[in-house]
């Protein structure tokens, strides 16, 4: 079976309610939905790594044009910073996916486990609400930025203002699938390594 | 009702939200319920991109990189068999050689938790085999961690001058002395012991075994040389640096070693910027963050607070350093550091502490939460990867832990330690 979005997942017990036949079509298109961001997962993961390697040769070129060679490129500086701000983002939603956002856990050590199902339900309930938030006044502030020049690029602060909202939509996606599988009593594992 | 925030906040802590989501949920209950000095919500957007939107802060991919292609493209596995060659004729060596390569790879990774898993997987097994402690076996990778973010580069120093606007390359001078003092007293600490115990002494090696082990890893070990040096003589910027130790160590693990397969690149490239992610989206919470915390003028309250008990600049940075040891057992230290730095930098600041100082003392004791009980993260990660009971790596730590928190002291008692290094660059 194909392991949605390269999580692994183990069911915490019994599921909450419904009959049989609506779990069974509710199962089917969850895991027909899954299946679809697991190539998802894999472009973000592509994508992040090209972030990276941007990183790398924009900071290169500024060393290599200091002592070696002229290298085109005006103001470095400014597409790493917009580089960053997008890999901040990005990276987050991929982190969102894999579940290994930092967070204190000392409680789970004492909590049964139905009571950190609870929690988890109701805490991913509140980070969709919230995420829907940012995504609304992000869109906000990225209208803003749109009509700011960034010096010495051809693009406006509507670029990086951007990747918050871009990263606020996909962990708004991997947050509801996660509350769905939560819901359908499985207790998402952190995954070690992003898929690509 | 500032206070039910912060209540809030310490609420969803505690359940297990993440870190950065209470952040920013405090700091927009906060600017839902202020009615005098009304702030529109996209403050909060607006200031968490601002954040993260700083050339210092590019380094940060760039170190992780530049430490997982040591780690995978077997540069640390040469380090470690060049610092066996060097002190394998020392009782216990294997504690030894997991100090000395931790203290070579902190020249390079800047990331504990890094270097942790890179030289816990083959030396923790090995110690095991050789009749060592298992705990003690955990307890000294764990230690040897330790010195990854306090020696130059240091990914949590990069946050801190972030965060309080100072120097980098001042700050990573700053950690140079406090972590050979480290480094120092764990060799002591191992020699000890393992003469206490008469653990084995490997083979000694001859002067030309040792200067083969040198010359195999010789690659590996010109990456620290290449970045300290490169930045203290100003050949290139921090920055820069980062860079060029991942592009080294890409070239090195590919070209010479060989032990790095092209087609792994991808998903390392992936790893290190979900890495980089989880440190930046908690700075971009601590913007937003850092307004409620200057809104709510807990800061004042704070000053006052300690202030009342203290004027002496030695005296408050004692009270504030046993005030993080203990947040540091409940509070994992790049968290604590973006939650409570906004908060101290004012006192520092008014009681005439040394930024510099105050930004090595800070990052040294939130490191040191790394390792101490309940949740040092050192001591659970050597126990995962090692197959040691917590419990056990939790005893055997002491004394490292012991040590780190005296050369604290030191750092706090004799400012010199931090500042003197930072005053010769100019």
């Amino acid at each position: 079976m194909v392991d949605p979005g390269g999580l692994r997942q183990k069911s915490l017990g019994p599921r909450l309610h419904g009959d049989d036949r609506f779990q069974s079509f509710a199962a089917t298109g969850f895991f027909s939905v899954q299946r679809a961001l697991h190539w998802l997962d894999r472009v973000l993961a592509w994508f992040v790594a090209t972030l990276v390697v941007f990183l790398v040769v924009i900071v290169t070129s500024q060393l290599i044009d200091r002592h070696f060679i002229d290298v085109p490129i005006q103001a470095p500086d400014q597409y790493a910073r917009i580089g960053l701000v997008w890999l901040t983002f990005m990276g987050f939603a991929l982190a969102i996916r894999g579940n290994v956002a930092v967070r204190v856990d000392v409680i789970d050590h004492f909590l049964p486990a139905p009571a950190r199902r609870w929690i988890g339900i109701v805490s991913d309930a509140i980070l969709l609400v919230m995420l829907c938030m940012i995504t609304y006044k992000g869109w906000a502030v990225f209208e803003v930025g749109a009509g700011q020049i960034i010096l010495g690029t051809p693009f406006t602060a509507g670029l990086p203002n951007a990747a918050l909202v871009a990263g606020a939509v996909l962990m708004i996606l991997y947050v509801a699938v996660r509350l769905v599988a939560r819901w359908r009593g499985d207790e998402p594992v952190p995954l070690e390594q992003p898929v690509c | 009702m500032l206070t039910l925030l912060f209540a809030a906040f310490l609420l969803l802590l505690v359940v297990g939200f993440d870190v950065g989501f209470s952040m920013i949920l405090s700091s927009w209950l906060g600017v839902l319920s202020k009615t005098e000095r009304a702030v529109d919500a996209s403050m909060i957007p607006m200031t968490m991109i601002s954040y993260v939107d700083s050339y210092a802060l590019v380094q940060i991919p760039l170190f992780i990189l530049a430490g997982e292609l040591m780690n995978r493209g077997g540069l640390t596995q040469r380090l470690i068999d060049w610092a066996s060659s060097l002190v394998g004729r020392l009782r216990g060596s294997l504690g030894h050689v997991s100090i000395l390569t931790n203290f070579v790879m902190a020249g390079v990774s800047g990331s504990a938790v890094a270097d942790a898993v890179a030289t816990g997987k083959p030396l923790i097994p090995a110690m095991k085999e050789g009749g060592y402690d298992h705990g003690y076996a955990g307890a000294v990778i764990a230690a040897g961690a330790l010195l990854g973010p306090i020696i130059p580069p240091s990914i949590p120093m990069v946050v801190y001058a972030q965060i309080a606007s100072q120097s980098v390359v001042k700050l990573f001078m700053a950690g140079v002395m406090p972590g050979l003092l480290l480094f120092v007293g764990f060799m002591v600490i191992c020699t000890l012991v393992a003469n206490k115990r008469k653990y084995p002494r490997a083979e000694a090696a001859s002067l030309r075994q040792q200067l083969q082990a040198t010359g195999r890893a010789g690659w590996a070990l010109m990456m620290p040389v290449i970045i300290i040096g490169g930045i203290r003589f100003g050949l290139m910027t921090d920055t820069e640096a980062a860079a060029v130790a991942a592009v080294y160590a890409l070239a090195v693990s590919l070209l010479i070693y060989r032990d790095f397969k092209v087609g792994s690149l991808p998903q390392v490239l992936a790893a290190t910027g979900r890495s980089t992610a989880l440190i930046l989206f908690l700075l971009a919470a601590a913007g937003p963050f850092s307004w409620l915390v200057a809104e709510s003028q807990i800061n004042h309250a704070i000053i006052g607070l300690i202030s009342g008990i203290s004027t002496n600049p030695v005296v408050v940075l004692l009270i504030i350093n046993v005030m993080l040891l203990i947040v540091g057992c409940v509070i994992e230290p790049l968290p604590a550091m973006v939650i409570f730095v906004p908060t101290l930098l004012p006192l520092g600041a008014q009681l005439g502490i040394d930024p510099i100082q105050f930004g090595a003392v800070i990052v040294l004791n939130l490191m040191i939460g790394l390792l101490h009980p309940p949740i040092g993260l050192l001591l659970f990660i050597v126990s995962s990867v090692g197959r040691v009971p917590i419990g056990a790596v939790m005893r055997e730590s002491l004394p490292f832990l012991a040590w780190s928190i005296v050369v604290l002291a030191l750092a706090i008692v004799f400012p010199p330690i931090t500042t003197w290094l930072p005053s010769q660059i100019h």
